[in-house]
């Protein structure tokens, strides 16, 4: 886990430009609802382990992926579809 | 009828739920799924409180089959509900959230996904309780899950 050391803050779209494909973890996020305008990167990591420990256990910071769909596309990849059951009671 | 909203983030072009009052975490909300689904690493459901009971459990998802271990949580808060010792499998994925919100948790709840103001809005009827307790169960080599209010027989 790369900590960055200066406080600067970035929009989202800078943050998302700045380390694609990553976990970052943010501090002071300026919501507007659910959406992040902008806020500080405190870490950048390749995965979400370290920083969302430190988002539970200390609080200060919140894990976030940069590019999201990505993941996803990548999760539904190779899998063979089965029909599931579905037991609900 | 009690009313809460919680943000959907809007980063995602799927309903993620920003649980702000449970450690921040980020949730899908998937009226497909069956349970609940822890998809981080289990040592950190176990550092807020989850303790597991039972292992290699069967559930079906994305299209298929998988296995996960069974957990029950200490308690898990969505908005203004609250599910005291929730049981939730844990099935680490490489998703940009931590949770899986699944249909049995809005059990007689009214619940709307608002794509427009990126608003999960949720009603409680007047008759329902806000503290739910759900669980998932073994019977005869089957996997089931209930949901139901705390003063519900």
């Amino acid at each position: 886990m790369e900590k960055i050391d200066f406080d600067e803050r970035m929009t989202w779209t800078e943050i998302v430009k700045k380390y694609p494909h990553k976990w970052v973890g943010l501090s002071s996020i300026d919501w507007d609802g659910g959406k992040i305008l902008s806020a500080v990167v405190k870490y950048v990591d390749d995965s979400i382990d370290k920083i969302f420990d430190r988002q539970i256990t200390v609080g200060d910071v919140e894990a976030e992926y940069t590019t999201p769909d990505e993941l996803w596309s990548n999760l539904n990849s190779g899998l063979t579809f089965l029909p599931s059951e579905n037991n609900y009671n | 009828m009690k009313q809460f909203s919680l943000n959907l983030l809007e980063n995602f072009n799927k309903p993620f739920v920003y649980l702000e009052n449970f450690f921040k975490i980020r949730a899908l909300l998937d009226t497909g799924a069956d349970f609940p689904v822890w998809t981080v690493d289990e040592i950190f459901l176990e550092k807020i409180g989850g303790v597991k009971i039972n292992s290699n459990i069967s559930f079906g998802g994305f299209g298929g089959k998988t296995t996960g271990n069974l957990y029950r949580m200490k308690y898990f808060q969505l908005g203004d509900l609250i599910f005291p010792e929730m049981h939730i499998v844990a099935k680490k994925l490489s998703l940009p959230c931590q949770m899986i919100l699944s249909a049995p948790m809005f059990h007689d709840l009214i619940y709307e996904i608002d794509n427009v103001h990126h608003k999960l809005n949720i009603a409680i009827p007047d008759n329902k309780s806000n503290i739910k307790n759900l669980i998932i169960y073994d019977k005869e080599g089957k996997m089931y899950v209930a949901c139901t209010a705390v003063n519900e027989n």
